[in-house]
């Protein structure tokens, strides 16, 4: 179980690698290696990525730090360019000068930090925002209005930044992401450093305004939690700079064979004497294999009186599946 | 004009007055913009007027009081423009910069916004210590007044340009202090600012006419009626020339930087 594979992604490329026409991002088998520097080595960020996008769609990127997911997506942000392999993003290829303007014109983003003036009321950064993208001041004002309803910051915009909590910072920064009402949303940990009460209420305000959106909105969103990887309609999971496999979280799961073993971490040896491979060791030990497996772990862990659940695999699992590392370990590039 | 070149100005001007804004609500920064001139100003008028006396250009004295204004015009300036271009890299340290990075306004706009805000703010604390012209001896004309906040406003728009640039490339607040004061305190005490250029030996004469400082600090002292050692149009030119070429230096920087 402990391969790593390069994964092309088939049902987003046509034939000979080439993307369909009309996705909202083509990636074909993109590299970025950070120059060595006094402190730090070099290191090989992106590694032959190759991914497409389809408009409408919400893709999520799941991988531990330093996987390249933030990398990946600030080359889609027009904010990195990449060493070699093409990139089209919303029909602009190559992001010369004028390309670049035409994407920026049309995405939206949400960084890890809030990019948000904290000594600025929410209304002042979002009009800000709208300037900053040429909107006239009048449609500017019925946007902020519309936006922060939408969001629920309406009672807060004359509060600075700064005085607002996480939670509502971050609906704030997604309120300006979304101002400009772009074609492509790009989400970068959105949720860092949320509660989950607040993670839940964000990610739920995200889902409804791609729900309400007049036009098709295309989220990106890159994440190291499972269950707001789940959100996506497709999932990258990415490795060492490699995107190792993708597709739709349920068919991820699916692919992994069956039901999975959970058992405390002291009862691993038997799942491993069961023939099952052990996906996790903590906080619980996870084993995923074939029917017959599974089944004779239930009986050696009901033998020795052990706790233990069988269910569906998760998308750590399926993580560990396919690079042999844990989803919340750092992953080193090459 | 042409549609992009308007909503670059409008961006621009959005985020003038974001840096306006951000200077209004940080109390401290807003006493220490006045204060510090007015410090200064009651020293030079009241405490150092009649020190000595510097020879003029027509065989009369002035008093050193007179002769250091510009100079502490010039250092005033110097410190406000650092403040203005730290808030670059606090921008990016707070995350605000890459929302501004992401849009479609070009690299000059940003530039604009940061020089023209952190220059209003240097040439507001200027005009108050140029106040003091009158009590410690110059009889500036209006004009000549207009004139040395003009070359005030240029010396602002050139350190910060000069500052943004360094700026781009450094993380830390403390470390840009510190290249800051490396750079600029050498170049304003090679500028003529404490004591006359005149009479100085033939190689530090050189160095200081080849110092855009001390243009700045001609065209400011020239325009208070303070005896200069270059042609006023020399040091006019090399203001605006400075000026314009500190802020090309910082779109070029923060442009290629961008992406």
């Amino acid at each position: 179980m402990n391969q790593t594979t390069t994964h092309e992604p088939t049902g987003a490329m046509a034939e000979g690698g080439v993307p369909r026409p009309g996705a909202a991002v083509a990636f074909t088998s993109v590299r970025r290696v950070y120059r060595a520097t006094r402190k730090e080595p070099a290191r090989t960020a992106l590694d032959s990525v190759s991914l497409t996008v389809a408009r409408g769609e919400w893709l999520s990127i799941l991988g531990p730090n330093g996987s390249g997911k933030s990398t990946l997506l600030r080359i889609i942000a027009t904010l990195d360019r990449p060493d070699s392999g093409g990139v089209t993003i919303l029909d602009q290829a190559g992001l010369g000068g004028g390309s670049v303007r035409a994407v920026r014109a049309r995405i939206g983003v949400v960084f890890q930090h809030p990019g948000l003036d904290p000594l600025m009321t929410v209304r002042e950064n979002l009009l800000l925002q709208a300037a900053l993208v040429g909107m006239t001041r009048s449609d500017a004002e019925q946007r902020v209005h519309f936006v922060a309803a939408s969001l629920g910051v309406t009672d807060r915009l004359n509060s600075r930044v700064g005085t607002l909590s996480g939670g509502l910072a971050r609906r704030a920064d997604l309120a300006r992401a979304l101002l400009s009402e772009p074609e492509l949303l790009l989400l970068d940990e959105p949720t860092a450093g949320l509660d989950p009460e607040a993670r839940t209420v964000f990610l739920d305000l995200l889902s409804q305004r791609r729900l309400d959106s007049a036009a098709p909105l295309t989220i990106i969103m890159t994440t190291h939690h499972m269950d707001e990887a789940e959100r996506g309609s497709r999932v990258a999971l990415m490795h060492a700079g490699r995107i190792v496999t993708e597709g739709k979280p349920a068919e991820l799961r699916r692919a992994l064979g069956g039901n999975v073993v959970v058992t405390r971490s002291e009862n691993a040896s038997l799942l491993e004497s069961a023939g099952l491979t052990l996906t996790r060791t903590a906080p619980d030990a996870v084993g995923a294999g074939s029917p017959d497996g599974v089944e004779r772990a239930v009986v050696a862990l009901t033998r020795a009186a052990a706790p233990f659940s069988v269910g569906p695999p998760t998308l750590a699992d399926v993580y560990f599946a396919h690079t042999g590392a844990r989803l919340n370990s750092t992953a080193e590039t090459p | 004009m042409n549609a992009r070149l308007l909503q670059s100005r409008l961006a621009a001007a959005a985020l003038t007055r974001r840096e306006l804004i951000r200077f209004i609500r940080q109390p401290s920064r807003v006493a220490a913009s006045i204060g510090t001139p007015v410090l200064l100003w009651l020293f030079i008028a009241s405490g150092m007027s009649r020190s000595f006396m510097m020879p003029g250009d027509a065989g009369e004295h002035v008093s050193y009081g007179s002769y250091l204004l510009p100079g502490v015009v010039t250092m005033t300036i110097l410190f406000s423009t650092i403040f203005a271009a730290i808030s670059l890299i606090q921008d990016r340290q707070e995350g605000f910069l890459q929302s501004v990075l992401v849009s479609p306004i070009p690299a000059w706009a940003i530039v604009a916004s940061k020089v023209l805000g952190g220059a209003a703010v240097a040439t507001l604390q200027a005009i108050i210590l140029l106040l003091a012209a009158p009590f410690i001896g110059l009889e500036p004309s209006f004009l000549g007044l207009l004139g040395a906040v003009i070359a005030s406003a240029l010396t602002s728009i050139a350190v910060v340009g000069l500052g943004l640039a360094a700026a781009w490339w450094i993380d830390s607040t403390a470390g840009f202090h510190g290249v800051m004061n490396m750079l600029l305190m050498p170049m304003w005490l090679l500028s003529g600012a404490l004591f006359p250029v005149q009479g100085s030996t033939p190689w530090l004469r050189a160095i200081v006419t080849a110092n855009p400082l001390h243009w700045c600090h001609s065209a400011i002292a020239g325009s208070l009626g303070v005896p200069i050692a270059i042609a006023p149009i020399s040091a006019w030119l090399g203001t605006i020339g400075f000026a314009l070429a500190m802020f090309a230096l910082a779109s070029v920087v923060i442009g290629l930087r961008r992406s």
